[in-house]
């Protein structure tokens, strides 16, 4: 749904994260002397000022605000030339503060440089130290980018979870660490490992055994309980049901039960099961018969048969497109199966 | 109850009669929220609650404005585009469904406090939202014969339902499904993102 006019969105945050080391880099408070708000603001933009430590940085800024000179305050306008500034590499935090001069207006930026990284380091909740390795973890002695670090973090919280700590959650935070420089700490809170004790199906009228035969090639007893391995199970679920007629399964998100070694339990909705309705074929013959179990493979088959038919019949481009109709109260689904070809 | 004696418009060229003396200094914008290094900028939190008209507060405001920063670095990760001629067909659709001509459209945007160009950069990331939450909670979140016939029996409704009341019904329990979920994505990612929320300067 997009939102137009009158806004109705969903709330859904909860508060903010668990507490976390944060020591990052702010700002200066404004001027708080003859402070007044930024719609009282009168005239053009006479004048930028930088405030920045680097030159560089400082010229690059003035570039980006150059075009604001003579233009009227537009705080949307502004905002576009403070996201480009932030794209910047090395800028920790901007604000933006206006005074009132004679005939206009003087915008100050500040700018917050980023801390040189001085060191990284990462721990698990019991305090034993993770190796940091590869290329996604930042040089020591650059510039902090937050977000490389929060993708390393989330790279480490993956890592967890792919050998089935599957609560495992990563923050970070920095220390300073002298003038300039900063320490990232990342710490990962493991939770408790599972690994696949059992494998359960209920709701189900398909053999039990031929379900859980397809879960268990993905989801082995005795390893970790990988969230991949848990997404490509219920896939497969679905799959199978897709071609043993069942267009509308629906398999719910997996329960565990017990720690350590869990029983993972798969609740299934099949819906009604479907055969094939009247086929429509418009070109070559499909091999697909009214009246059989609705497969969604079989039709995909037919459609690269009927494809490859057309082809060979000199339609050179020749595209099928199986067009379904569904009639409930007969569980039959209807197939035309639309062939096009450009000259 | 007494009406003011002041007028909107008379009430809107006093304040713009209080200028601000030479000297005197404002902040024009400045971070509101931080998000491993992305912004919210104070600016786009004032602008929505002014939008609500006093439907929202602030902290409401900011809560929202994080979903959608969340769902907006998913899309940046999932490498999630909009072309433009899809924010055309979701403004044609708009001023369809709103009966609005392309001037009446601009005088309610202008209302608002858009102009056709900001409300565009609005609708893009909008749609982002929406993509990335469909595209990671799409496949999850299903709607079974059996809860539409639970909420059919719970409003007594004629049974078999008509088409029109079963579709309703699924609408209507998709977007509950998908509320929840979003909100299930959303605390799971606050976890691993670092938030800085600075509301009280």
């Amino acid at each position: 749904m997009i939102r137009l006019l009158v806004v109705v969105m969903l709330g859904a945050c909860g508060g903010p994260g668990a507490p976390r080391p944060i020591e990052s880099p702010r700002p200066k408070q404004p001027v708080a002397a003859d402070a007044t708000t930024w719609d009282k603001l009168e005239g053009p933009i006479k004048k930028v000022e930088i405030e920045a430590k680097n030159a560089k940085l400082r010229g690059d800024i003035e570039r980006v605000f150059a075009a604001e000179l003579g233009q009227p305050l537009d705080r949307v306008r502004l905002r576009g030339r403070l996201d480009a500034t932030m794209k910047l590499a090395g800028v920790a935090e901007l604000a933006v503060r206006g005074t009132q001069i004679a005939g206009g207006i003087e915008l100050t930026i500040e700018v917050t440089a980023q801390p040189k990284l001085h060191a990284i380091t990462a721990r698990d909740s019991a305090g034993k130290p993770i190796a940091l390795t590869g290329s996604d973890v930042p040089a020591v002695g650059t510039l902090l980018d937050p977000r490389l670090v929060g993708r390393l973090a989330g790279a480490l919280r993956d890592r967890y979870r792919d050998q089935g700590f599957v609560s495992a959650d990563a923050s970070w935070g920095t220390r300073p660490a002298g003038s300039d420089a900063v320490d990232v700490l990342i710490e990962v809170a493991t939770g408790e490992q599972l690994l696949v004790g059992k494998l359960e199906v209920k709701g189900n009228t398909l053999p039990t055994g031929e379900l859980l035969k397809v879960l268990s090639a993905i989801l082995v007893v005795g390893e970790p309980v990988a969230p991949d391995r848990v997404e490509r199970a219920s896939v497969a679920l679905t799959e199978l049901y897709y071609d043993r007629g069942y267009p509308n399964v629906q398999i719910a998100n997996p329960t565990f039960s017990g720690a350590g070694r869990t029983t993972i339990g798969y609740t299934i909705v099949e819906g009604d099961r479907f055969k094939l309705g009247a086929i429509t074929i418009k070109g070559v013959e499909p091999k697909l018969a009214k009246g059989a179990t609705f497969s969604r493979i079989a039709i995909k088959d037919a459609a690269q048969r009927l494809r490859d038919a057309a082809r060979q019949d000199g339609m050179a481009n020749a595209e099928v497109l199986p067009l379904t109709k569904v009639d409930l109260k007969a569980k039959t689904i209807a197939i035309t199966f639309e062939i096009s070809h450009s000259p | 109850m007494k009406r003011p004696s002041l007028s909107l418009a008379g009430l809107l060229l006093a304040s713009r009669a209080i200028a601000a003396p030479v000297g005197a200094t404002a902040v024009i914008d400045r971070p509101l929220v931080k998000l491993d290094g992305e912004i919210i900028w104070k600016s786009v939190a004032d602008e929505r609650v002014k939008r609500s008209m006093g439907q929202l507060d602030l902290r409401t405001v900011i809560e929202e404005l994080v979903e959608e920063k969340l769902f907006l670095m998913r899309a940046a990760e999932l490498k999630l585009t909009v072309e433009d001629s899809e924010i055309d067909e979701a403004l044609k659709d708009i001023k369809s469904e709103n009966k609005l001509d392309d001037k009446q459209l601009d005088e309610a945007l202008k209302q608002q406090g858009y102009t056709r160009q900001t409300y565009r950069v609005d609708l893009r990331d909008q749609i982002l939202v929406l993509r990335a939450a469909n595209l990671d909670l799409g496949s999850k979140v299903n709607v079974g014969d059996a809860e539409i016939a639970k909420v059919a029996a719970d409003r007594k409704l004629k049974t078999p339902l008509s088409d029109a009341d079963r579709t309703a019904i699924r609408r209507e329990l998709y977007g509950l499904a998908m509320h929840k979920a979003r909100a299930e994505w959303v605390a799971e990612r606050r976890k691993s993102i670092r938030i800085e929320i600075r509301a009280d300067k």
